[in-house]
């Protein structure tokens, strides 16, 4: 007489979790990553023009909750001048000291992308970046491209080197900006 | 007079030849150099999941000498090649970037095969990350 019931119900919660998990799937809503993201900066002297690229970056975005995630390696960026790789690693960004930068924070629109269509998204990003032992808040508006299950993540935003400690000396004051140009392009896939 | 003019020319002329050497210095050379430490994969990564800052001082900064299995290998969009060393961990690997300054052969290189790799160990984030990659032997 109970077992008729029984199978109903188990049938209809069977059906249930079969429909929620099709949803999830279906509206794509998960996590994206790289390790190897495109991180560069530029710094626009009156004496010298600077550039290093970083193709090791580590990101993460969880489309769900709209959480970003970057880590920069700072050995990892490559100059075309031996030098100047020193200089950086030794003088100013003391990587022995801090040998990783960090960017934690959440997409404030995040209702606006969807990252399951096709499509570029204005992307407003906040959240706390930490370089050579320095946080602070970070307010910054990039792109967000979806495009064949894959998301590019791009973004250039200025960074004062004072702000975060970083000494230049005198002498080659006039070959390192104040403010260099920091560009993230960096293409995540789904997990 | 003369000589010491001279002798301040020739002076000058080799201060500013050690000068522009210096400016235009090469980069590191990895390739003929011998590894400080050899570590297998495994146990690099377990070290920096441990203890970051203890691993950073002990491996950071350093050319060092990996002993892995290869389970990926890629070839990125900028003409990079990375070979992922495996762990016990699927998320994390050691991520070896081969030198793209000391070009070398990588044709013999498959997934699944175990494989000495030497490279300047630059930190650690989801994965340990090795730069100026070379093949041992």
């Amino acid at each position: 007489m109970k077992k008729p019931v029984n199978l109903f119900h188990t049938i209809k919660c069977l059906f249930v979790v079969a429909v929620v998990a099709c949803s999830s799937l279906a509206f794509g809503q998960g996590k994206y990553f790289t390790r190897e993201g495109n991180v560069r900066f530029f710094s626009d002297a009156s004496m010298e023009k600077i550039e290093a690229k970083n193709n090791k970056v580590s990101a993460a975005i969880d489309a769900q909750t709209g959480k970003v995630e970057f880590a920069v390696l700072i050995k990892s960026f490559q100059f075309e001048k031996a030098l100047m790789q020193e200089h950086f690693n030794e003088n100013y960004m003391e990587s022995d000291k801090y040998p990783k930068a960090t960017f934690a924070g959440t997409i404030t629109n995040l209702k606006d992308i969807n990252f399951s269509r096709d499509g570029t998204y204005k992307a407003n990003v906040s959240g706390k970046l930490t370089m050579h032992g320095v946080t602070r808040d970070v307010n910054t508006m990039g792109t967000i491209r979806v495009s064949k299950g894959m998301v590019n993540v791009s973004n250039t935003f200025k960074v004062k080197l004072a702000d975060y400690n970083i000494e230049i000396p005198a002498v080659v004051k006039d070959k390192i900006a104040k403010e260099v140009e920091v560009t993230v392009d960096s293409n995540l896939k789904a997990m | 007079m003369k000589k010491i003019l001279i002798t301040l020319l020739v002076l000058g002329i080799v201060a500013a030849g050690a000068g522009y050497w210096y400016m235009n210095k090469p980069h590191e050379d990895v390739a003929g150099a011998t590894p400080e430490l050899a570590v297998n994969a495994q146990d690099l990564i377990s070290a920096f999941e441990t203890n970051e800052q203890e691993a950073n001082g002990k491996y950071v900064g350093k050319l060092i000498e990996v002993r892995g299995k290869v389970a990926q290998i890629d070839d990125t969009e900028d003409g990079s090649t990375n070979i992922l060393l495996e762990s016990a961990n699927p998320m994390s690997t050691v991520m070896c970037q081969l030198d793209p300054l000391q070009k070398q052969d990588k044709s013999g290189l498959a997934v699944g095969q175990p494989v000495n790799i030497k490279g300047l160990c630059s930190g650690y984030t989801t994965d340990v990350v090795l730069d100026r990659c070379h093949i041992i032997k």
